[in-house]
């Protein structure tokens, strides 16, 4: 039997490390090791629907944590400023180099969109196709068995 | 090559399981609580905060001081579908092992799980665990692919944090991004159906569970995890055997990309007519499936049967467990196309829940030779599988025109669907629960 004064001695230290616990930044500190990584992807070895996937998921991540314009954090306010300073020291050359880098990324990422719709296209394409090609075999296969038996009936 | 997960549950479990035990050989010693609290505080600096939580947790279960406290996660309950049915009846399942909570991220009521699954889940608790990530987006759909590198935040940490409170911690969700803080945890893969990325945690979990054999390859392909443990879904529709009528049935959802394929089943079955007009006569087809919202593919097979207005097909949109439970007991045949001609493995049926429900209602089973159904159908003895629409032609006039070989294989389906029954399944579902969960020392049995 379990002595009551050590059982609620347990349940004491159950509540201690449970507040400790949630009071943590996250989750790699309440296991107290790195459980967050990224697995590095071979997308050689990927099929189709993987890449689909892939692609798919991709997506809403092209512009997401790329904080370049706002100011936001301290020292937001000194690291804006200093910024502008910076880009009025270099002039006009740094900014037009900005400006036509951005615009060349913006193409490139429609460029890259349009790809990836003409490939589901061409996938839905390909499945109607697949479907049609089933259904004429199966039709084909019908036919032959028809004729098959006509021809029976013929030499009875 | 791809890097592949690796197993990190054992080592942290061993250490969290033999402090566990230390701490409860304090019992009786004197000193043994300052002892105890020099031990926890120990493991804490060692292993963290959760490790100390987890060792309590597991020596109070040791000492039989309480009963164990488990989570059934799932971030879909209130939806009606397969795998959170194979959650419920595992909640269900679990119940006298433990104090069950259902935890999901939408509200969600109990008694709508108890009437959808015909399930006792009285004695369940729940508990909602908010993502604010998806609520400020105002997504109607938690879609966890939104989520594909460590750039951004992982809004799944809040229910990672909340496993923190259970002994036992069931992952139903197929949310690989959960990373399980329990001293003990289950992941349930209904099927991998994408690689691992940005907070991939399945090699935490104490045991990965599969449906059918199927899944199992995926998983190990696409995961590069040996999972341990085959729970195959639970199958309860058994019910009383009647005179069986005339009637080919089809019971899957109207999924809206097609992936039931029920307008290749009206094109197979005009086929049927067309080509075997004397086997067909009197023969009826019937879709039961459910449908959600705007569905342009049912729209379509709408459209299919205009298109053909002499051609016997009954439409079952939505219909109740009751009418569908009806249409099993009526059917003398089942047909299941379902991967037919696909090359993504997500679109094959990775079981075929419906298949095993007709066989326990004595209809013979027709279905693709594909995903997990050769695992339920032993082909030519308790049904057939087929590769191509010609051979589930060939096979269903065989069918059509032989009430005697539809008697003996309808009797094998319904025997030897037995096996996916829900008293197999809560079997297996304990046996694995109690493998992980700790019994309390003789003279410490747990109360309520």
């Amino acid at each position: 039997m379990t002595d009551p004064r050590f059982a609620a001695a347990l349940e004491e230290l159950r509540r201690e490390y449970g507040r400790l616990a949630e009071a943590q930044p996250g989750v790699d500190a309440i296991a107290n090791e790195p459980v967050d990584r990224d697995f590095a992807p071979d997308y050689w070895s990927y099929d189709g629907a993987d890449l689909e996937n892939e692609m798919w998921s991709r997506m809403s991540e092209l512009e997401s944590g790329l904080d370049i314009l706002s100011a936001g954090g301290w020292p937001g306010g000194l690291r804006a400023k200093l910024r502008h300073l910076a880009l009025r020291l270099a002039g006009p050359l740094v900014r037009a180099a900005l400006a036509r880098q951005d615009t060349f990324n913006r193409r490139v990422q429609r460029q890259l969109f349009l790809d990836f719709l003409a490939s589901k296209r061409m996938r839905q394409r390909l499945q109607l196709l697949e479907a049609d090609r089933r259904e004429l075999l199966a039709r084909l296969d019908i036919a032959e068995a028809t004729l098959a038996a006509r021809e029976g009936d013929r030499h009875e | 090559m791809s890097e592949t997960p690796q197993r990190a549950a054992d080592g942290r479990e061993e250490l969290i399981a033999a402090a566990a035990a230390e701490l409860a050989a304090l019992r009786g010693e004197a000193g043994g609580a300052a002892r105890a609290g020099r031990l926890v505080a120990g493991l804490a600096a060692r292993a963290g905060t959760g490790a100390a939580c987890n060792a309590v947790d597991l020596c109070q279960l040791l000492l039989g001081l309480r009963r164990p406290r488990i989570a059934v996660y799932d971030h879909t309950w209130h939806f009606i579908g397969g795998a959170q049915k194979y959650g419920a009846t595992l909640a269900e399942a679990l119940l006298p092992l433990g104090d069950v909570t259902l935890v999901g991220n939408r509200p969600f009521a109990v008694a709508d799980l108890q009437s959808w699954y015909r399930l006792d889940l009285g004695a369940c608790a729940t508990r909602v665990v908010p993502l604010p990530f998806y609520e400020e987006r105002g997504d109607d759909y938690i879609d966890p692919a939104r989520i594909v590198s460590r750039a951004m935040e992982n809004p799944f940490h809040a229910v990672s944090r909340a496993s923190l409170g259970y002994d036992l911690f069931v992952n139903n969700s197929m949310l690989k991004m959960v990373c399980p803080l329990s001293p003990r945890s289950l992941f349930i893969t209904h099927f991998p159906e994408r690689r691992p990325r940005s907070y991939f945690y399945v090699g935490r979990y104490s045991r990965v569970v599969y449906n059918s054999r199927y899944t199992r390859g995926w998983i190990e392909t696409r995961w590069g995890l040996e999972p341990h443990a085959h729970v195959y879904p639970p199958v309860d529709m058994e019910g009383e055997l009647t005179e069986k009528e005339t009637l080919i049935l089809s019971v899957a959802r109207f999924d809206p990309g097609g992936n039931k394929q029920q307008l290749d089943m009206l094109r197979a079955f005009l086929l049927l007519r067309q080509t075997r007009p004397a086997d067909c006569r009197g023969w009826k087809l019937a879709l039961a499936g459910g449908s959600h919202g705007e569905n342009p593919y049912l729209a379509q097979v709408r459209d299919f049967l205009r298109a053909h207005p002499a051609l016997p097909v009954e439409l079952h949109v939505n219909a109740s467990r009751d009418e569908v439970a009806g249409l099993y007991r009526r059917a003398a045949l089942f047909w299941h196309l379902c991967g037919l001609g696909q090359d993504d493995p997500a679109r094959v049926e990775h079981f075929g829940m419906t298949v095993a429900e007709a066989m326990q209602n004595g209809c013979v089973p027709l279905v693709f030779a594909g995903g997990g159904m050769p695992e339920i159908v032993a082909d030519g003895r308790s049904g057939f599988l087929f590769a191509s629409v010609s051979s589930l032609l060939e096979q269903s006039a065989r069918l059509l025109r032989d009430p005697g070989l539809r008697a003996s294989l309808a009797g094998a389906a319904r025997r030897e669907s037995r096996r996916f029954n829900k008293e197999a399944f809560a079997e297996r579902v304990r046996a694995l629960a109690a493998e992980l969960l700790p019994s309390p020392a003789a003279g410490h049995a747990p109360g309520r």
